[in-house]
């Protein structure tokens, strides 16, 4: 309960605060007439107090309040009044208790000024996060938030502000700064015909102390190859060094040797636990609904906690504020339309996205054909939706919904002997998400936003039987159903305090309450009445955290910050002290070393047979007797900008991991009458390597080429005889390849091509036989994943065609998964053959697949 | 629904055309070992079965070692050596004798020396069939259910080990295997009995000592059911239950492979004893 009583006490500030800055600026804000533009300042002050009851408090002898001044208009607010007025004055004021204080700047020392605002979108209004605000003269710069916002302090002078963002041409604005600024940058999208585009992602790459960030566009991700007509942003990922799929079929994420469960999957700021559609092959997120994605490798900032080897920081779009548009696109395999606009012109905008797969519309077309009534198939849908409100300049909220499920079924009629009995047969997975965020800004410089988020993720295998007699009067029924999940209810505060040109502090809370289903059985109806399994789980989570992102110098910049978690769960307490630091020292102008370290603890677990990633998985808690992991990561990388819009960075990491859990030989997660935590058992891991990357994101050809050499173990006392074994998912050499060509506005292309060292499997090195009547082959394993499959490569190309038509732009894609039909091993499995000779079959499961899309935007 | 069927519903799902092709894989040598395959139990001649491991590079199957010695041995001395009576078949008239521990010794030309070490349990746990009638509870759409109920004299809270199979004594007096059959409380994860009998623990009883064993119909034909109660020992249990697992994991790509529980020191195999309890009841 600390963990809640800190985040209200939060909350409580937050309220009080807010309604502090809103009296705060009430005088500011107020309408002021004087009767001249020019004239000494003590006539203007004395008019201020006579005509407007503006009181002013300061010192004759250090005010020179006979000094000429001059103001554009004479009816103005206060505050912009006083900053035309007081302009190279030397003179500051400030606000205490409606009244204005003024004093002298110190001699020496330039006034120094804020200016903040947000980056938007000049066409949709949308907030962009991550863009650069970069002062050229000083070289001062600064990024947007999570919420498009920044603030950015800077002396009084000539100021030259470039603003840029991946996708957008960059803006240029100069002024003489001389009093506190609020700014809305619109960088506009180019023309279509306008090919070139700037970059803003210099400060990602060799200027922030950020180690193992990526950032991607969605315009490049749209222009690569899609599979079945569908873009999928983490397949993209997956081509960066450090990231694979483990397999196949697997969208899932294994990062510098990590499991699945080991990346904190964000939507919108909510935690996602199970983020993947069709077994893993598409992600939930429709692109079309996703304004920026962020990855992180390492060097995590304090802010983030929860996982021990990846952030994976999804925003969804807000919604057009100015006009509405549309999307739609017809696939092979789904369609999905989206539309978003403004519900109030510049204040309400809403965004709404929907997708369904047609797997099992197929099916049905197929078994038209079959005497029975049997139909079998399977689809995914998703929904997005999500609002905003903007009160002020000052307050926006938010309120945002995802709803996905996938459902494979059998349904069906049997004559048993008499019985007719009408089965439905199903497995089901899906999440259910639901948050609700206020904005608040409560000075120039200072930020601050309060989530309170839902999380659900269930996953469901169930048997429906009708009985009925022979005249079809089907009254009896049996439910059996199998089920397992989490959900999660939270609270989270988060706070950016602006406080010095080259200091910028974070802190903030969160407070989880975790409920867990870790396999159950359920049945009801006429047989049996009764349900087995593991008994929930409820667990409270909670946080706080300070992070400190120092520019120490013009050379050296640093991201200091702290972790402090505390996970409650059947009366077991662990706290765990995380600290974080990333240090960037610029060697050159374009050249920096980074170095990072982060202790991170997570205090769910993932339950999974061989790592594959499959719905059937089980999120289970720390509990007293298994305990949560830990990951202590060491990074260490050098960073240049090259000519013509290149990057290339070269980063070693070393990651130690501690209480991992596993299944004991032969355990299953459908072992559901036994209690989970006797069929696990604890280990270690390792995970080091080396990663180069060479990206480029801007000009005609963009995209990048990665590499990394990388080497993760296991040992866990109760497998492999107690003796550490390579990882299922150890790849050694990975290489990953995106390119995009924009050729003109009417076509692009698109290529990725991966490659990586086979996974390591357990194969039998020799066989004996069982005694008895009927013996058996048993196989014996020298060594656990001591073998490698075949290596794994494939090339995917993407084909675009666009037309502006009269209402819409049509977009029609091509796309070619695998398109030089490479067999790549999927598992290996020992047989016999016709001859009686011992022979090993190599499973492989996807050929070159085709796939045409037709998609209009309006 | 057992733990397959779910396994090739998820595989179903990809939807997608795969292949299957032989590929060579590069398997290190190893030298072959010896492998004892010795059940006893009392008022029974010991009978072992002496074999090697065979690389999986070569052609499998069962390879039997002729002319090896094997003793065995109680109180570290040794109480006979057993006389090869067909290939890799070894026999001794000595008598297993219930609760005693004893060890087994093989040696073999070409191949490191193997021993391990079984105890005969000190008795058969007993038991009554209580019915043998249809089962009310879900049909399984191709075959009804018999239950059959089982009295045995154990608790929940003992540790001890059963393994139990079953025959059917047809009309014309031939004994037929029941080779398919599963506990009630069992019935929806694995099907227990794959030719080697289902294995269980006291655990499984209810507070009673009762057990419901579940029949498919048509293996009922017949004059009686036969059943077969072992009272096993540990060792038997880890190794029946681990074969178990050993073969429900192979060729399947989402478990990892479970090794099979030996007892035998530098080799492979199960050495173990059982005492075993029969009854009988007529098929209506």
């Amino acid at each position: 309960m600390r963990g809640y009583k800190i985040l209200l006490i939060c909350l409580c500030i937050q309220i009080f605060l807010t309604g502090y800055s809103w009296c705060q600026d009430d005088v500011l804000q107020k309408q002021v007439t004087v009767n001249q533009t020019q004239g000494p300042l003590s006539l203007f002050l004395q008019q201020l107090k006579t005509q407007n009851g503006i009181n002013f408090s300061y010192s004759e002898s250090t005010i020179q309040v006979e000094q000429p001044v001059s103001i554009s208009q004479t009816t103005n607010s206060l505050q912009n009044m006083l900053q035309e007025m007081l302009n190279g004055t030397g003179i500051r004021y400030l606000v205490q208790n409606q009244v204005i204080i003024l004093s002298k700047s110190a001699p020496g020392k330039a006034s120094l000024y804020v200016i903040n605002g947000y980056v938007r979108d000049s066409a949709s209004r949308e907030n962009l996060i991550g863009a650069t605000i970069m002062e050229v003269n000083t070289g001062r710069g600064t990024i947007t938030n999570n919420y498009g916002f920044f603030s950015l302090t800077l002396p009084a002078g000539d100021v030259r502000l470039v603003t840029s963002y991946v996708g957008h041409k960059s803006r240029q604005s100069s002024f003489h700064l001389h009093h506190d600024t609020t700014m809305y940058i619109a960088p506009s999208v180019p023309l279509m015909a306008e090919i070139e585009v700037t970059s803003s992602r210099e400060k990602e790459d060799w200027e922030s102390s950020q180690t193992g960030a990526f950032s991607m566009p969605m315009d490049e991700l749209n222009a690569l190859p899609a599979l079945l007509g569908e873009n999928d942003f983490t397949r993209t990922i997956q081509l960066l060094p450090g990231v694979h799929g483990g397999t196949e079929i697997s969208s899932g994420l294994y990062v510098r040797g990590g499991g699945p469960d080991q990346n904190l999957v964000l939507m919108d700021g909510v935690p996602v636990y199970n983020a993947f559609h069709l077994l893993g092959f598409y992600s939930i997120f429709n692109d079309d609904a996703i304004n920026s994605i962020r990855l992180l490798k390492s060097g995590f900032p304090a802010r983030y906690g929860g996982r021990l080897s990846s952030v994976l920081d999804i925003s969804i779009k807000e919604g057009n504020q100015q006009q509405w548009h549309g999307e739609g696109s017809l696939g092979l395999l789904t369609t999905k339309v989206l539309l978003e606009g403004p519900v109030n012109k510049n204040k309400t905008s809403v965004l709404v996205s929907a997708r369904r797969s047609y797997l099992d519309f197929y099916t049905s077309l197929l078994l038209l054909a079959s005497p029975d009534d049997t139909r079998l198939g399977y689809y995914f849908y998703d929904v997005n939706f999500k609002i905003n409100h903007r009160f002020s300049d000052k307050d926006r909220i938010y309120f945002s919904t995802y709803v996905g499920k996938d459902k494979a079924f059998v349904e069906g009629g049997i004559d048993d002997e008499g019985t007719q009995v009408l089965t439905d047969l199903g497995i089901l997975w899906g999440n259910r998400i639901a948050s609700f965020r206020w904005n608040h800004l409560f000075s120039d410089n200072l930020f601050s936003n309060v989530t309170l988020s839902y999380s659900k993720y269930q996953f469901e295998t169930t048997g429906n039987f009708l009985f009925g007699d022979q005249q079809n009067d089907f009254q009896n029924n049996q439910d059996i159903q199998y089920f397992s999940g989490i959900r999660d209810i939270s609270i989270r505060t988060d706070w950016d305090y602006y406080i010095q040109p080259w200091y910028l502090l974070r802190f903030g809370g969160y407070a989880t309450f975790h409920h867990f289903t870790a396999g159950a059985l359920r049945t009801s109806g006429i047989f049996e009445n009764e349900q087995n399994g593991n008994p929930p789980i409820e667990s409270l989570e909670s946080a706080v955290y300070l992070e400190n992102d120092f520019e120490i110098n013009s050379k050296l910049q640093m991201n200091a910050g702290l972790h402090f978690a505390s996970f409650l769960v059947n009366q077991t307490r662990y706290f765990s002290l995380q600290p974080r630091l990333a240090v960037r020292w610029q060697l050159t102008k374009p050249l920096s070393v980074k170095a990072s370290y982060a202790r991170m603890a997570q205090n769910v677990h993932l339950l999974t047979n061989i790592g594959v990633g499959l719905p059937t998985d089980l999120w289970v808690p720390a509990t007293d007797r298994v305990r949560p992991q830990l990951s202590d990561q060491w990074s260490l990388g050098l960073y240049q900008t090259l000519p013509a819009g290149f990057n290339l960075s070269l980063e070693g990491f070393y990651k130690r991991m501690q209480h991992l859990i596993e299944f004991k030989d032969g355990a299953s997660y459908l072992d559901f009458e036994d209690e989970w935590q006797d069929l696990v058992t604890t280990g270690k891991g390792w995970s080091r390597g080396v990663e180069l990357l060479l990206k480029r994101q801007s000009g005609k050809f963009t995209g990048w080429a990665g590499y990394t050499y990388s080497i993760t173990d296991r040992q866990f006392a109760q497998l492999n005889q107690g003796k550490r074994f390579p990882y299922t998912f150890d790849r050694r050499h990975d290489i990953g390849l995106a390119i995009n060509y924009k050729k003109s506005k009417k076509f692009d292309v698109g290529i990725t091509w991966t490659y990586g060292t086979g996974n390591a499997i357990s194969l039998p090195s020799q066989s004996y036989f069982t005694q008895g009547e009927n013996p058996q082959e048993v196989f014996l394993y020298q060594e656990r994943n001591q073998h490698r499959m075949r290596s794994y490569h494939r090339m995917d190309i993407g084909l675009n065609w666009h037309k502006q038509k009269k209402l819409f732009l049509r977009t029609w894609s091509l796309g070619f998964y695998n398109v030089y039909n490479r067999q790549n091993p999927f598992f290996i499995f020992p047989a016999i053959n016709e001859d009686g000779q011992r022979i090993f079959n190599e499973f492989s499961l996807f050929p070159i697949i085709p796939s045409v899309s037709y998609k209009i935007k309006f | 629904m057992n733990k397959k069927t779910i396994h090739i519903l998820l595989a179903m799902m990809l939807a997608f055309s795969a292949c299957t092709d032989e590929v060579s894989v590069d398997i290190p040598e190893q030298a072959p070992l010896l492998v004892i395959n010795s059940f006893f139990t009392a008022d029974s001649l010991w009978q072992a079965e002496l074999s090697s491991t065979v690389s999986t590079a070569s052609k499998p199957g069962k390879k039997l070692i002729e002319n090896a010695r094997l003793v065995l041995w109680q109180n570290n001395q040794p109480v006979d050596t057993m006389i090869e009576i067909s290939t890799g078949n070894y026999v001794s008239d000595i008598q297993p004798v219930p609760g005693k521990t004893y060890l087994i010794t093989a040696q073999a030309e070409g191949f490191p020396s193997v021993r391990a070490t079984g105890t005969l349990p000190e008795m058969a746990v007993d038991f009554t069939i209580l019915s043998l009638e249809p089962a009310e509870d879900l049909p399984t759409f191709s075959d009804e259910n018999y239950e059959l109920q089982l009295k045995i004299e154990s608790t929940a809270q003992e540790q001890v080990f059963f393994n139990l199979s079953m025959y059917v004594l047809q009309e014309n007096d031939s004994m037929v295997r029941v080779d398919s059959a599963f506990l009630a409380n069992e019935s929806l994860i694995d099907d227990q009995d794959e030719g080697r009998g289902i294995t269980f623990s006291a655990s499984e009883l209810s507070e009673e000592g009762q057990l419901e064993v579940l029949i498919q119909k048509k293996y009922l034909a017949g004059k009686q059911l036969i059943v077969f109660l072992k009272t096993i020992s540990p060792g038997y249990y880890q190794y029946e239950v681990s074969l178990h697992e050993h073969l429900n994991t192979i060729g399947t790509p989402f478990s990892q492979p479970v090794a099979v529980y030996s007892n035998v020191v530098d080799g492979y195999g199960i050495f173990a004893g059982y005492m075993i309890a029969a009854d009988t009841i007529s098929i209506d």
